[in-house]
């Protein structure tokens, strides 16, 4: 069953005090948790990228996306259900707690900061272990991997900035709507719908997107030994930095528009359409001591 | 200059700015006007 409106957004504040109040007393806990997020991000990708392979684009051309976005929808599922960390979840979260005076602005940017780090190790760990296993260095994997890449760091600014503003939009709702029911079938529902949605409409996640780009610049030694026989194959070289077909150049308008995705059309509109009188009463009926105090 | 392929897009960095500043004075407009954790403070 559906909580009011004004439960819905308190709870989510109330998260948003737990987290703060963990990245405060117990910081190395929350580095871990966001090592782990980023961790079950990249069973998504990893998944993603063994169904989509060799998937024929003249059968449908939506195919490979739907398989992908199928099997990476239980990666948020399993991170909200473990009460472990996603950097982009805790901007819409966080925002929340900022609106009901849980957190400052300067607590707030750190827990975003320090989630986005423990994403990365967490991410770029799991995919680096991934990449050492003998089963995607198998012809259909190297290609799907290498093609997925070259898509991503092949788009403009522009392109990968709007997208990334689609996939907060999208993945945030689920996010922020998983607390907006009691039972764990609604919940579990609810949640898959956001990283289906995302990964099958072709948005940009910064996390999913370290997974999916650092998989073929980790095998891409690999996949240029196995192409350099094909003469109908000019291989395309991927790399770490800004420019055309690099990682930094994907992630930094990736994050720059999930940044925004998130913030300003999820929690921003969330907040704003509860009925703030109602939302002091519910702060006044329910007398609720949470354990976070500011920093002065 | 063509900035598709440059980290300093200056559109891009604008409009990202703009929306923070939006962002950033909605809330700090909400949280002067309603003050909803002092309420709860003042409960306990």
């Amino acid at each position: 069953m559906a909580i009011s409106p004004e439960a819905h957004i308190y709870e989510v504040a109330d998260l948003c005090s737990k987290k703060w109040t963990m990245l405060r007393e117990r910081p190395f806990a929350f580095l871990l948790s966001a090592f782990a997020g980023g961790a079950f991000v990249s069973f998504g990708a990893m998944l993603a990228l063994s169904v989509s392979a060799g998937v024929p684009e003249n059968l449908a051309p939506g195919l490979a996306n739907l398989l992908m976005g199928m099997v990476f929808a239980f990666s948020l599922v399993i991170i909200m259900f473990s009460n472990m960390t996603l950097v982009t979840a805790d901007m819409a979260y966080g925002l929340v707690g900022v609106f009901q005076s849980r957190i400052s602005w300067k607590q707030f940017f750190w827990g975003i900061f320090v989630g986005y780090v423990g994403n990365c190790i967490g991410s770029v760990l799991f995919l680096w272990i991934m990449s050492q296993g003998g089963g995607y260095h198998a012809m259909p994997w190297l290609l799907r991997a290498h093609e997925i890449g070259v898509a991503k760091t092949g788009e403009t600014a522009a392109e990968i900035f709007t997208m990334g503003i689609i996939c907060t939009w999208t993945l945030q709702s689920a996010a922020i709507l998983f607390m907006k029911t009691r039972d764990d079938i609604s919940k579990i529902v609810i949640t898959a719908y956001g990283p289906l949605a995302f990964v099958a409409g072709m948005n940009e996640h910064c996390i999913a997107n370290i997974g999916f780009l650092a998989v073929p610049l980790f095998q891409q030694d690999i996949y240029l030994a196995a192409v350099a026989n094909m003469e109908n194959v000019t291989p395309v070289i991927l790399h770490w930095g800004f420019g055309q077909f690099g990682w930094a150049h994907n992630q930094l308008y990736t994050v720059m528009g999930n940044a925004i995705g998130g913030t300003l059309f999820v929690a921003v509109v969330f907040q704003l359409v509860v009925d703030p009188a109602k939302l002091m009463a519910l702060y006044r009926k329910q007398k609720k001591q949470y354990t976070y105090k500011e920093k002065a | 200059m063509n900035f598709d392929y440059s980290p300093v897009n200056p559109w891009i960095w604008m409009t990202s700015a703009g929306a923070w500043a939006l962002v950033i004075f909605v809330v700090n407009r909400y949280r002067r006007k309603f003050h909803l954790s002092d309420e709860l403070h003042q409960d306990k």
